[in-house]
């Protein structure tokens, strides 16, 4: 290599430095003007960690930083100036010497080309963007929405990121449970972009990484449950473990991803299945079914049952105040007509007793045989005599109302507990 | 004049050219070596402008980010000889240009293809101890876990290093899934079943614990109800004797009346009497007074 190529080479590089070193400073002067200006709120936030200095490679990185106090503006114009002068006033005395009348201002033609130029930087970042500028390939810093600028191109670039839209990822697939079973799960994440830089320079794709990684890990989750427990009460919690293991690996990949949430969607089993798991449920609907019936079955007769038991136990109750009553009565009126005997026993004796024979007599046909008499042989046509005795009396029915629990049956026409005038007539 | 003028744009041109040729960027999510006629001279380059001589040296740039690789799935056996369809992806990063560019020629395809047979391989020894059902529930980084660690040095003669092997799917080959999907159909008949006869037994439990429930209830009742009337029968039977003490002859007459009254003398009944009673004394002697 021959020295004088290096030496040239080491010039082009001073010269295109001091180049580079003007132009630095009058972004410098155009942002320092933005930021004394109402209008435009700029606030150009620098992520110190990110921002690895070349050091003394890079002569442009020493100038002062805006956000190391506020800058002079004075200071800067008069910096300039002299760099200019240096730049294009040293170079070419000769000239301006020659031809005084139709000097090209060169010096002035260069400061509007600049001016043009420098004006390429300004840039709008919307609400919820962020704009990572970086200066020839490196980042350097992270500006936030409004109105900002940077060192034009060719020496710093922007790219601008939507940090806070939630981003939907979908997927819908198939998958092994830990019993070996088959399900299929819709599964939907929702993201942001939370780390700009992260996600610009960490990884390839982080979009498509974060499918990948919810795909191996709604797998990962799914293979460690039972299919009842992903198909029913697990769901949430399988939802809640994919989207820490999700964060996790993106965060082991430094995506700058940030997972909002994970749904499940859907989860089912493959649809050659699912006629048998729709009788499943209706199992299981059927079996808190038939208990329900049971139970309103039970819910009828037990009631019932207490209130017959309650009847008999009244009944019970009333038999005894009628027997007691009944007794006490019947006892009473003995004890009066006993008395009442007792004062003319003999005469109230015959009285009774003829009475009774009255009524008993006088109601029913008679043969009186005088067997004294010596006629032994006697015809008495009795099933004549009974016979037509019955179709005298009234077609009574035969007298249902007696009462059937003491067993009697009787033809009386009218029955003897309810016929106080037998007792009565007998008493007088 | 002209000529001057003229050689000077050229000269400017040219100081252009030059400058252009002698400075290259390195971008944030780049790496890059400048090699001079096909020897590497400089690899460890920060991101940023740097400088080159211009025409002689070449540079090259490469991804510094975690590159990520898909692999379609692939058969592997488990320890009971079953076959899992498994598929996987890689992700890596260049951790030394100059070796990335010495093995693999700078080419990502021919990294990724190394990558894989290494992982493939290491894939194989771990499936091949596991069963379907340990495969299916590990832990996807315990399960890489001794891959990573087997296959870490021969991934650093790529020059790359291995941020993650993680497998996406794990799946029964096609010809299986229909015995799969009778098991899980059985499997549902067989729940179905269950369930339906844990219903009838609850049912026929509630039904006869309720019928026993109403049979005592009812039995309660009659004991207490008989209790009762025995009570009223006592009580009543007292309450006779009591009175009828009094005048056992009277009470012995008395009763046969109503007695006769009750029992006898009904329309209907035909009486056979001989007239020898008190009651006919005076129909055979009316004169015969006392």
């Amino acid at each position: 290599m021959p020295s004088s190529a290096i030496l040239y080479a080491r010039r082009a590089r001073d010269g295109f430095v001091g180049l580079l070193s003007v132009l630095a400073d009058l972004g410098l002067l155009l942002r320092a003007l933005a930021q004394r200006s109402a209008t435009f709120v700029l606030r150009p936030w620098r992520a110190s960690a990110w921002n690895e200095s070349g050091g003394g490679k890079e002569p442009w990185k020493n100038r002062p930083r805006p956000d190391e106090g506020p800058p002079d503006l004075d200071d800067i114009v008069r910096n300039l100036q002299v760099k200019l002068k240096a730049l294009f006033g040293g170079g070419k005395p000769p000239e301006t010497n020659d031809e005084p009348a139709p000097r090209v201002n060169w010096g002035a033609i260069a400061a509007a080309l600049v001016a043009l130029w420098s004006l390429t930087g300004f840039y709008v970042v919307d609400a919820g963007e962020r704009a990572v500028v970086t200066r020839f390939g490196s980042f350097s810093e992270i500006a936030s929405s409004g109105i900002n600028w940077h060192i034009p191109w060719p020496v710093e670039r922007r790219v601008l990121v939507n940090t806070e839209e939630f981003v939907s990822f979908a997927d819908s697939t198939r998958m092994l449970t830990k019993d070996e079973a088959l399900v299929e799960i819709n599964l939907a994440v929702q993201y942001r972009r939370k780390d700009p830089v992260q996600y610009l320079f960490s990884v390839a794709d982080p979009e498509k990484t974060l499918g990948e990684v919810s795909e191996s890990a709604i797998r990962e989750i799914v293979g460690q449950s039972t299919m009842d427990a992903v198909l029913e009460k697990g769901r949430q919690e399988v939802a809640v473990r994919t989207k820490d293991l999700v964060q996790r690996t993106l965060d082991q990949y430094k995506t700058g991803l940030d997972v909002i949430s994970v749904n499940l969607q859907d989860v089912r089993v493959p649809e050659q299945v699912a006629p048998s798991q729709k009788d499943a449920i209706k199992a299981r609907e059927d079996k808190e079914r038939f208990s329900l019936e049971a139970q309103a079955y039970a819910n009828n007769i037990l009631p019932n049952a207490r209130g017959t038991a309650q009847q008999s136990l009244e009944d019970a109750a009333a038999y005894r105040s009628r027997v007691v009553a009944d007794s006490s009565g019947e006892s009473a009126r003995f004890i009066a007509l006993a008395s009442a005997y007792a004062k003319a026993p003999g005469v109230t004796r015959q009285r009774l007793y003829f009475e009774t024979m009255e009524q008993v007599y006088g109601q029913s046909a008679k043969v009186i045989v005088d067997s004294k008499a010596g006629n032994n042989m006697l015809y008495l046509p009795l099933d004549k005599l009974v016979e037509r005795s019955r179709a005298s009396a009234p077609a009574a029915p035969s007298s249902g109302s007696a009462m059937p629990r003491n067993g009697e049956v009787t033809v009386s026409p009218v029955p003897a507990s309810e016929d106080p005038d037998v007792r009565s007539r007998g008493s007088r | 004049m002209e000529t001057r003028t003229l050689a000077g744009i050229a000269a400017a041109l040219a100081a252009l050219l030059v400058l252009t040729q002698s400075v290259f960027i390195v971008q944030q999510n780049e790496l890059a070596i400048r090699s001079e006629l096909g020897k590497i001279i400089e690899s460890d380059y920060k991101s940023g402008m740097h400088f080159k001589l211009p025409f002689v040296n070449d540079i090259r740039r490469f991804d510094k980010r975690v590159l990520t690789r898909n692999y379609p799935a692939e058969q592997f056996l488990t320890s009971e000889g079953k076959i899992l369809n498994v598929d996987f992806y890689v992700k890596w990063r260049i951790t030394d240009v100059a070796q990335y560019y010495r093995a693999t020629g700078g080419s990502e395809d021919a990294a990724s293809a190394r990558l894989a047979e290494i992982v493939k391989d290491g894939l194989k020894g771990v499936i091949a101890k596991r069963t379907i059902q340990q495969v299916v529930a590990a832990q996807r980084t315990e399960f890489i876990g001794d891959m990573l660690a087997f296959a870490g040095s021969s991934v650093k003669q790529l020059g790359v290093a291995l941020v993650d092997v993680r497998v996406k799917r794990i799946d029964l080959p096609e010809e299986v899934s229909d015995s799969v999907f009778n098991r899980m159909r059985q499997d549902f008949a067989r729940q179905a079943a269950q369930l339906r006869a844990e219903g009838q037994e609850q049912a026929t439990r509630i039904r006869a614990e309720a019928e026993r429930q109403r049979v005592e209830i009812i039995a309660n009742a009659a004991s207490d109800a008989e209790k009762i009337r025995g009570e009223g029968d006592a009580k009543a039977t007292d309450i006779y004797a009591r009175a009828y003490q009094k005048n056992p002859e009277f009470y012995a007459f008395h009763r046969s009346m109503q007695a006769y009254r009750k029992s006898m003398g009904k329309e209907g009944d035909v009486l056979v009497l001989a007239p020898d009673s008190e009651f006919f004394r005076y129909m055979k002697q009316p004169g015969s007074g006392r």
